[in-house]
């Protein structure tokens, strides 16, 4: 903590001048990221016949690939063609496994353009069903 | 940059006036920030140089030159970030002082 010019913001109640980075809540020494978009939207599947497949497609015009969070309601694998719904949120890209095999895929990508969740789920009884989603779009590139 | 008030922090030998937006450092805010300690590329177990506990890690693995996946099966522990399930793959990786679990 050698460094004695720039910015810091400490945590209440503790010594901007003596706390650890822990207990920093911003300081100038390390870069931030910085949001330029967040939402959160809802994809539904309809007359899928067990295979259902979407892909999201959120234009965010940052103009490289920007690093991302998104997060997704999913369907856990129960049995043999059995898939039900989880509580909560899973964090982009993931896939579900049934034994040896990879059942359903729940993939995001992005390009200087757009972000995309692309989704592949396989032996959902339900029909229709929708997964909501969550994401933020940095305007940090991936790798500067 | 239309935008002409406000606190803006630039990387070391940027303008903080003319610097577009990707390139300054996070506005001063009353929130809690990511705070970036490292990035690299790498295709093996990794130090991450953090020693006071787990990381945040963001991962992502190239799929062409203008496209990138975000990893959601990277795995951190309090020293590395590890392949395990992804073993051979070529991937960007940050690393924030920001623990997985704050008190």
């Amino acid at each position: 903590m050698a460094q004695r010019r720039g910015i810091r913001v400490s945590k209440q109640n503790k010594n901007v001048l003596t706390c650890g980075y822990n207990d920093l809540i911003f300081t100038s020494e390390f870069p931030a990221l910085k949001i330029h978009a967040q939402g959160s939207g809802e994809v539904t599947f309809t007359g899928h016949g067990g295979t259902a497949t979407d892909t999201v497609i959120i234009p965010h015009n940052v103009g490289i690939s920007p690093m991302f969070f998104a997060f997704t309601e999913w369907y856990e694998h129960i049995g043999a063609l059995v898939q039900e719904k989880q509580e909560g949120y899973k964090m982009f890209s993931f896939g579900i496994s049934a034994g040896e095999f990879t059942v359903s895929k729940y993939l995001a990508f992005t390009d200087p353009t757009a972000l995309y969740l692309d989704y592949s789920v396989l032996n959902v009884a339900e029909d229709p069903f929708s997964l909501k989603y969550i994401y933020y779009i940095f305007e940090d590139p991936v790798l500067e | 940059m239309a935008n002409r008030h406000g606190i803006r922090i630039t990387k070391e030998n940027e303008n903080a006036l003319f610097t577009i937006t990707a390139y300054l450092y996070q506005l001063l805010s009353s929130r809690n920030a990511f705070k970036e300690l490292s990035q690299g590329v790498a295709d093996v177990d990794t130090n991450h140089n953090v020693t006071d506990g787990i990381p945040m890690v963001m991962s992502f693995r190239i799929v062409d030159s203008n496209t990138v996946q975000a990893m959601g099966n990277v795995e951190v522990t309090d020293s590395q970030i590890l392949t395990t399930y992804i073993p051979g793959i070529s991937f960007f990786y940050r690393v924030f002082y920001n623990k997985q679990t704050e008190a």
